[in-house]
C-alpha cells in the first residue's frame, strides 16, 4: 500500500496503518538517526521520537510533499536540534563489538563480516567528523539513496548548492578515510 | 573537454546525472586523462560501499517500543485537543493586558525622518536590524560576532568602513562626526559557510545561489563571482565598480582569485535608493549612514572576504 494512503487511513484513526509505516520506515530513520548522531541508545530514542512526532501531528500532513519527505524533513530537525544539545558532549560510549554486530544485521562471511564492522565504524566516526550540512547531504545522498530532488524538497537547499556540498562531503569523507585519523 | 570542466563533471558521472551525449563526451575525454579515471573511481567505490555499508537494521524492539508509546496516546491524540488550545488563550490574553497598561512613549529615540536618496527598506530586507540606533546596534551585534568569527576562523563578510554618521542631503557631502569611526560589519552565509550553531537566531545574512556560483567556491573564486556582479550592477545605474584606492576595475582585476576584495560602488546620487534594493536583495544591507558620498556620487564601500579568510 502506498504511505499516502497508509497517511489517509491515519488521519482517519486506523492505528494499523501507523504500525505498517513505522515498520516500512523505522530501518531508514533509524539508519538516518545513527548517522547523524552516532549513538546506539540515543538513534534508538530519536527515531522514537520522530515517529511520534508523525503519530501526533499526522493532521497537519497535507500531502503538498511526499510523506517520505515529510518524515526526513521531522527526522532531520530532531537531529540537527539533539545534536546542537549533545555536540559538546564528549562521547565516551563505544560501541562494544556486539552492538555493531546487531546494527549490521547482515550474513556474510567471517572475514567480509570483520572487514564490514571495521569500515562500518571507521564510517562513522570520519562521518561525526564532517561538517554538520555536509554530514546530512552525504547522508541523505549516498547512504539513504535520495534523490537530489527529493533532497532539495528536504532541506530546502537549491540544487547548485546540494551539489556542490555533497560534492565537498565525498571529498571530505575520502580524505578522512584515506588519512586513518577517524579514532 | 579539457581537465578542467572534466573535473566539474566527475560528481554528476558519478552519479549519473547526465545526459547521454555528456556522458559520452565525458568518457572520451577519460582516455585523455587517466587520473581524473582514478578518481572517479575511487568516488564510485565509496559511494557504492556506503550504500551497501550505510544502512542499518533497528533494534528489533524499536517497533515495539515506538508502537507502546503511542499506545499511551488517547485515539484522537491526532486530532487537535482543545485542551491544548488553553496555553495560547492564555498568552493573547497576557499579551493584550501588557499592551494596556504600557503607557505610550511618543517620544522617538531616533530621528527618523526619510533622508532623499539613500533610504532603508525595512519590508523589502530580509535582515530587520533593530531600529533604534542601527550602527550601534549592529557595532555591539557585530563586536559579539566578530569574537566568534574570531574563534572559528570562519568568515565571509560585507563590511563597510570610514562611514559619516549621518546624510541630511544626498547632494550635500555630511558632516564629520564627533564620534569615533564605525564599522559595521555584516556576516554573510554563503552556500559554502559551514553551518554553525552560534549563529542561530543571529544576524546572518544567506546570499542566494543567483550570487554565488557553488562551482566558484571549490576554486576559492567567491569573490570574482560577486565583483562580476557588482560591476553589472554599477554599470545598469551608470555607475562604476572601483577599487579601495578608487580605480576602476579593469576586467582581469574583476576575475580575482585571491581570498579577499575591496571595491567601491559609485554611483550618481539619484540611484542610492534603487541600488541600495538591489544590494539588499543580493543580501547586502546599507542604511542612510554607511552610505558615503562626494561630487554627486554615493559610494557604498564593500569588503569581500571567502570564508577562512
Amino acid at each position: 500500500m502506498l504511505d499516502e494512503q497508509l497517511v489517509q487511513q491515519l488521519q482517519q484513526g486506523h492505528r494499523e496503518a501507523f504500525t505498517t509505516l513505522v515498520s516500512k520506515w523505522q530501518h531508514k530513520i533509524y539508519t538516518f538517526c545513527y548517522r547523524q548522531l552516532g549513538e546506539q541508545a540515543l538513534s534508538e530514542e530519536a527515531t522514537q521520537d520522530v515517529f511520534l512526532k508523525v503519530f501526533t501531528s499526522i493532521q497537519s500532513f497535507r500531502g503538498d510533499a511526499q510523506f517520505s519527505t515529510w518524515l526526513y524533513r521531522i527526522a532531520t530537525n530532531h537531529c540537527i536540534n539533539l545534536r546542537a544539545k549533545y555536540h559538546r558532549r564528549k562521547r565516551q560510549h563505544h560501541d562494544s563489538f556486539e552492538d555493531v554486530e546487531q546494527r549490521i544485521g547482515v550474513t556474510e562471511s567471517p572475514l567480509d563480516k570483520l572487514e564490514t564492522q571495521d569500515f562500518e565504524q571507521q564510517l562513522q566516526q570520519a562521518l561525526d567528523q564532517l561538517p554538520e550540512e555536509h554530514r546530512l547531504l552525504l547522508i541523505l545522498r549516498d547512504i539513504q539513496d535520495c534523490t537530489y530532488e527529493e533532497i532539495a524538497d528536504i532541506t530546502n537547499l537549491t540544487m547548485g548548492t546540494i551539489k556542490s556540498r555533497i560534492h565537498r562531503a565525498r571529498k571530505n569523507l575520502r580524505t578522512i578515510l584515506e588519512r586513518g585519523d577517524h579514532e | 573537454m579539457n581537465k578542467f570542466l572534466l573535473r566539474n563533471r566527475i560528481q554528476d558521472y558519478v552519479d549519473n546525472e547526465l545526459s547521454e551525449t555528456e556522458k559520452r563526451e565525458v568518457e572520451q575525454a577519460l582516455h585523455q586523462h587517466p587520473d581524473v579515471m582514478e578518481e572517479i573511481t575511487l568516488y564510485q567505490d565509496q559511494r557504492e560501499r556506503l550504500l551497501t555499508t550505510g544502512p542499518l537494521q533497528a533494534p528489533s524492539n524499536l517497533l515495539d517500543n515506538i508502537l507502546l508509546e503511542v499506545a499511551q496516546e488517547p485515539v484522537s491524540a491526532n486530532q487537535p485537543r482543545a485542551g491544548s488550545y488553553l496555553p495560547h488563550i492564555l498568552l493573547v490574553v497576557a499579551g493584550f493586558s501588557l499592551w494596556f497598561l504600557i503607557p505610550d512613549n511618543p517620544t522617538p529615540i531616533v530621528d527618523t525622518t526619510p533622508v532623499k536618496g539613500a533610504q532603508t527598506f525595512p519590508t523589502a530586507n530580509p535582515i530587520q536590524l533593530p531600529s533604534a540606533s542601527p550602527i550601534e546596534e549592529a557595532n555591539k551585534h557585530l563586536a559579539s560576532l566578530e569574537k566568534k568569527v574570531d574563534t572559528q576562523g570562519i568568515t565571509e563578510t560585507i563590511e563597510t568602513k570610514d562611514l559619516p554618521t549621518e546624510i541630511s542631503n544626498p547632494t550635500v557631502r555630511p558632516k564629520k562626526s564627533t564620534k569615533k569611526k564605525q564599522t559595521p560589519t555584516f556576516v554573510i552565509q554563503t552556500p559554502d559557510t559551514p553551518y554553525i550553531p552560534q549563529w542561530e537566531g543571529e544576524q546572518v545574512i544567506t546570499v542566494g545561489e543567483s550570487t554565488f556560483d557553488p562551482e566558484a567556491f571549490q576554486f576559492r573564486s567567491a569573490p570574482a563571482n560577486l565583483l562580476f556582479t557588482l560591476d553589472n550592477l554599477a554599470k545598469e545605474y551608470q555607475g562604476t565598480l572601483r577599487t579601495s584606492k578608487e580605480q576602476i576595475f579593469s576586467p582581469v582585476e574583476l576575475t580575482n582569485f585571491f581570498p579577499r576584495a575591496k571595491c567601491e560602488i559609485w554611483v550618481p546620487t539619484e540611484h542610492v535608493e534603487a541600488i541600495n534594493t538591489q544590494l539588499t536583495a543580493l543580501g547586502g544591507q546599507f542604511f542612510d549612514d554607511t552610505i558615503r558620498q562626494t561630487s554627486g556620487f554615493a559610494i557604498f564601500k564593500i569588503d569581500v572576504r571567502y570564508q577562512y579568510y
